[in-house]
């Protein structure tokens, strides 16, 4: 990989970028008061003692949601080599697309009739 | 000529004038100031666009303030400076002033590294947009051949952080704002995706600026009217503003996945939302209105007018809807979005291979 200018403003950026954050953030902490509570540094439940554990069993119906955008997501992922290139690839590869896509909107289609895709379960 | 090239020469001229001794030791064939050089100049660009990009965040903070308060019929700040115009300066004080409170049940590492996640790619995605020449110089400090994927790649990770955020506060208000932010996420990228695949149809590359080159005569806009209807509501959603405000739902959850945050973490929390409005309205009026190719000429001024038109139809669409369920909003991604990108990305293949690629 060579140093172009344009690589390693981009990789410095990922660096400077959280340093100029942190050292805003560190200023705040040298200039912020540090008072204790009792309950200072307890979660927030709208001035309330916490009760019971954050988590809670999730609805099945969330995971298809995930499932069918991993799916889609894939697939834009495997369109993107053709897309910079579709006049030179022509008719043939775009019907073989039409295909590609076709599958997976049936599928969604048959999903949705099946009622999966619904946020509530009712 | 190139930003970097601008700045190496400004960086050449005070080396040369200074007569500091670099030059007798090399480094993999170069002198070693030229290396020093190189780096110091790209921080200098990174610095220059987080310094840009926190004025307009400045400005538009302000805007959306006066904005909402003359819409609400009240009179906004109003106090400290000509028209209020240094409240946003006093808040930043105040913020620095407020004690930093991180729970402790909260997952501590990954509580404190969700405000970078949400920011920095703000930045990133700024340094890949073209914003035009000003005379020789060209104000674009990142241009290769995948600049486009580099961009969509950067604004697609901000809403993790935001999830990262909810998930590590253990906190039930937050875990619901993370789950929710997840759940537009993928309501909304798939077709945001599919709208960008068929900009890179029409242009027939990955690279923003030859997207911006491409839009000479005819801005995709026009071709693309169901794509950037499509783009335009994710980017929306993708600002988690109302009316698809769900990851923060101020009334019903008690301000999101960001409810344990206090203090300057969450004033970073802030900024990157209102950078990334900044961001959205700038890559609207890239991608789909020619950004700074306009008529008669061609400058930063147009990218300018473009995208301040889109910052304030954001903040009208804050201000002026209320928000929808989740359920409406993935009925929405999902049956509606997603086909109707679809059969954008249908069209603009066949206006690719019909009538050629560029225009």
């Amino acid at each position: 990989m060579y140093l172009t200018p344009d690589m390693t403003a981009l990789a410095l950026a990922v660096l400077v970028v959280p340093i100029l954050v942190s050292s805003l953030i560190a200023v705040a902490h040298y200039f912020s008061p540090k008072t204790y509570g009792k309950y200072t540094y307890d979660n927030y439940e709208c001035g309330e003692v916490v009760r019971g554990d954050f988590q809670a069993p999730l609805p099945l119906q969330y995971y298809f949601f995930m499932m069918a955008f991993v799916v889609f997501d894939v697939d834009m992922l495997l369109l993107l080599p053709w897309a910079s290139d579709v006049r030179g690839l022509g008719l043939g590869v775009f019907l073989d697309v039409l295909g590609f896509i076709g599958v997976m909107l049936v599928g969604l289609f048959y999903v949705s009739k099946k009622g999966y895709m619904r946020w509530l379960n009712d | 000529m190139n930003l970097f090239f601008f700045i190496m020469s400004i960086l050449y001229g005070i080396l040369k004038f200074l007569h500091w001794p670099l030059w007798n030791w090399y480094l993999y064939g170069y002198p070693a100031g030229l290396w020093i050089m190189y780096f110091v100049d790209a921080i200098i660009e990174v610095v220059l666009v987080f310094a840009v990009a926190m004025l307009v965040v400045v400005i538009l903070v302000y805007v959306f303030r006066k904005y909402m308060a003359d819409i609400q019929n009240r009179i906004g700040p109003n106090r400290l400076g000509p028209w209020g115009s240094l409240q946003l300066i006093a808040d930043v004080f105040k913020l620095i002033q407020k004690q930093d409170i991180i729970p402790k049940n909260a997952d501590r590492i990954a509580f404190r590294v969700a405000p970078y996640i949400i920011f920095t790619p703000v930045i990133l995605g700024m340094l890949v947009i073209p914003f035009g020449n000003v005379s020789i110089l060209q104000l674009m400090v990142v241009n290769f051949k995948y600049t486009l994927l580099f961009l969509v790649a950067a604004m697609v990770i901000s809403p993790l952080g935001e999830v990262i955020g909810g998930l590590s506060s253990h906190n039930k208000f937050a875990l619901y704002g993370a789950l929710r932010s997840a759940a537009q996420d993928i309501g909304y990228e798939v077709p945001m995706m599919i709208s960008v695949l068929s900009l890179i149809i029409l242009a027939g590359s990955y690279s923003i600026n030859d997207i911006v080159n491409a839009q000479k005569h005819i801005p995709f806009v026009i071709p693309e009217i169901l794509g950037f209807i499509v783009f335009f509501l994710a980017m929306i959603a993708k600002q988690s503003i109302p009316p698809f405000d769900l990851p923060e739902s101020g009334s019903e959850l008690v301000s999101g996945f960001s409810t344990e945050y206090s203090g300057m973490r969450y004033g970073i929390i802030y900024m990157g939302n209102f950078g990334f409005m900044a961001l959205a309205s700038v890559v609207v009026a890239t991608l789909y209105f020619g950004g700074p190719v306009g008529p008669f000429f061609n400058s930063v001024l147009w990218i300018a007018v473009k995208s301040a038109v889109f910052m304030i139809i954001f903040l009208l669409s804050w201000i002026a809807l209320g928000r929808v369920r989740v359920d409406q909003f993935l009925n929405m991604g999902w049956k509606y979005l997603l086909p109707i990108s679809i059969l954008n990305l249908l069209i603009s293949s066949l206006i690719a291979i019909y009538f050629g690629g560029a225009f």
